[in-house]
């Protein structure tokens, strides 16, 4: 069979130009348009030559402006008489990437945002994070003015390019600033281009900023509270706050909103929490002759747990009393029904001294509390220091021990009822008088020594006997380190697992 | 600190009889379980509230604090609660508390 082969005509290979999806433009060597394909008439409306550069090389892709249009241009020489220009229109594929790209910046913005907010719990630091994240790509000049909390000034934070400003203002100039007032009350944000620039006061920017083109006031919403308001500004000349960029502020503030709400509850709680932990501090010590007197107090970690172990010497005309308690519970009740009992035993001290009678009358101001549940256990000593005499009443609490100056151990053999726990206000005291000859020690401590779970498996408990073996191997030693000793013990035994409040209190005889 | 999950369990072995068997770590976190149940507990026919013990591997003062609750609750209403069963740490603990001599415990181990 014969194959024929025909070359394509010039109509043909005109025809299949002119179809062409692409724009073409064919020229001569004179430069002169020997042909426009329908893609590129459509395309170029008027006058063509003017889009064709010369200067590229052949194979050389350019992109190039017509209206409002985007092209990319590719030259090629054909031969050495003829050159073409191919022609497509980029234009909304341009704009594609672009939104592609500001939308990536968006949701990198707010990672950027998340990660730097979550940083921290402290109300400066957050709105700090927040005026600095929204300069930029969200405004020239941004500034968090924080919730004024009832007071009659509210503090304010500022970055722009003049670096971070912050300082304070009356709660009343909110109402210069378009849209604050409204803001720092929690209403919803009105659109940038309803708040007029021209208004904004001179102290709401940074000196030599210039005119404003653009304001931006968005409330900070907390937790079911307004947490303060964001305000964004943009110089004159510059770019508008479009629709993406509102809906972007709105999701940053309600962000920001929560984490400054969080830190300033977190503050005003832990705020709270030292002032009545305060009160559980270990209280100095005083100087007794013929005694050498330590004590340590070590509060659980976490502050909600603030427990209620607590000791207290107490000086009084016929020598010091001693004191070491446990309140029931955690947290602030705790604290505060221990710093009753301290203050309570204060006041007793001016009209009794005995330790019995003492914890009677405890036991009966606890019992009359409004508070349900005010359960404290108790050891209370009366020294006399020219005899090392202590009279010793144990209510509800571990015995204290005793360590001989030849490192024997004795548990005292005292006992009670707890205190403030029975209805009837009986309760049945054991009370011992001990005597301290020189170098003997009394050791008075909570239930966190030897209720401390740890060891090889970490689920023992320290116990009685461990405390007392330790103790044993103290003998000699001066007071403090004793305690220092025994805390020691106890921590290791503890190797780093929570620990539940617990207090020491030792009193040597030294001559 | 891993802690042995705090449980609850409640039989009623005669019909005025109710015997609450409490398991675990019966601590700060765990305490308001059995707060929360001591009003629904007191019902009108309870004569005698069984509280077993035996399975209790630590009780701190909160758990100490609502055991007494109970027993006032119990006192009050009236029903008559006793302690059928304990470990010796347990027993400890009410000597050193001197409950031993409030609450009714089992003769084998108080």
């Amino acid at each position: 069979m014969d194959s024929v082969t025909h070359a394509p005509s010039t109509e043909v290979l005109r025809a299949i130009v002119e179809a062409a999806a692409d724009g073409v433009v064919l020229c001569d060597a004179d430069g002169a348009v020997v042909l426009v394909n329908a893609a590129a008439r459509e395309m170029i409306p008027g006058e063509v030559t003017s889009l064709l550069d010369r200067g590229r090389e052949p194979g050389e892709t350019y992109e190039t402006a017509l209206g409002d249009r985007l092209l990319r241009v590719r030259r090629e020489i054909f031969g050495i008489v003829h050159q073409a220009w191919y022609l497509r229109d980029v234009t909304n594929e341009t704009a594609r990437a672009d939104a592609l790209r500001a939308e990536r910046e968006r949701a990198q913005f707010l990672v950027e945002a998340g990660r730097r907010l979550s940083a921290s719990l402290n109300t400066r630091r957050c709105a700090r994070a927040t005026a600095e994240l929204a300069t930029g790509l969200l405004a020239d000049a941004a500034m968090v003015v924080l919730p004024p909390g009832g007071l009659r000034r509210t503090a304010w934070l500022r970055s722009s390019e003049a670096g971070l400003e912050e300082g304070d203002m009356p709660v009343a100039h909110a109402d210069q600033v378009p849209g604050l007032a409204e803001a720092l009350a929690g209403f919803p944000p009105v659109p940038s281009r309803w708040l007029d620039p021209n208004q904004a006061p001179e102290w709401l920017l940074p000196a030599g900023f210039g005119p404003v083109g653009h304001l931006l006031v968005t409330p900070l919403p907390g937790n079911g509270v307004p947490a303060g308001a964001l305000v964004l500004a943009r110089r004159e000349g510059g770019a508008g706050f479009d629709d993406e960029t509102e809906t972007l502020v709105r999701v940053f503030a309600a962000r920001a909103g929560a984490a400054i709400s969080a830190a300033v509850l977190y503050q005003e709680q832990s705020a709270t929490n030292a002032i009545l932990a305060g009160d559980l501090r270990p209280p100095p010590l005083p100087a007794v002759d013929g005694l050498e007197l330590a004590g340590s107090l070590r509060a659980a970690q976490q502050t909600a747990l603030i427990g209620g172990d607590f000791y207290d010497v107490l000086p009084t005309p016929d020598g010091p009393l001693v004191t070491l308690g446990d309140v029931c519970g955690k947290g602030p009740r705790a604290a505060v029904l221990a710093g009753q009992v301290r203050h309570s035993l204060r006041a007793l001290l001016l009209l009794e001294r005995d330790p019995e009678q003492l914890m009677h009358l405890i036991n009966k101001a606890l019992l009359s509390s409004y508070t349900p549940r005010s359960h404290v256990t108790l050891v209370l000593g009366a020294i006399h220091p020219g005899e090392g005499v202590i009279d010793l009443a144990v209510a509800g609490h571990p015995a204290p021990l005793l360590l001989r100056a030849d490192g024997v151990v004795e548990e005292v053999d005292a006992r009670g009822t707890l205190l403030g726990a029975i209805k009837s206000g009986a309760i049945s005291l054991r009370t011992v008088s001990v005597e301290l000859a020189p170098g003997d020690l009394l050791l008075l401590y909570s239930d966190g020594i030897t209720e401390a779970f740890g060891g090889p498996t970490g689920r023992e408990m320290y116990g009685p006997s461990r405390l007392k073996t330790a103790l044993a191997t103290c003998a000699g030693m001066p007071a403090t380190a004793v305690v220092e000793r025994l805390e020691q013990l106890n921590s290791d035994w503890l190797a780093g697992g929570v620990f539940d409040d617990r207090a020491l209190l030792a009193i040597r005889r030294s001559r | 600190m891993e802690t042995a999950p705090f449980l609850i369990e409640i039989e009623n072995p005669e019909p005025d009889t109710t015997r609450l068997t409490l398991s675990g770590d019966f601590d700060y976190t765990t305490s308001a379980d059995l707060a929360a149940m001591t009003p629904t507990l007191m019902s009108s026919g309870l004569r005698v509230l069984e509280v077993d013990l035996t399975g209790v591997t630590f009780i701190d003062s909160s758990g100490l604090a609502t055991l007494i609750h109970l027993y006032h609750a119990a006192e009050e209403h009236p029903a008559e609660m006793r302690f059928v069963g304990m470990t010796p740490y347990i027993a400890h603990l009410f000597e050193v508390t001197a409950l031993d001599q409030v609450f009714n415990l089992p003769t084998s181990t108080a």
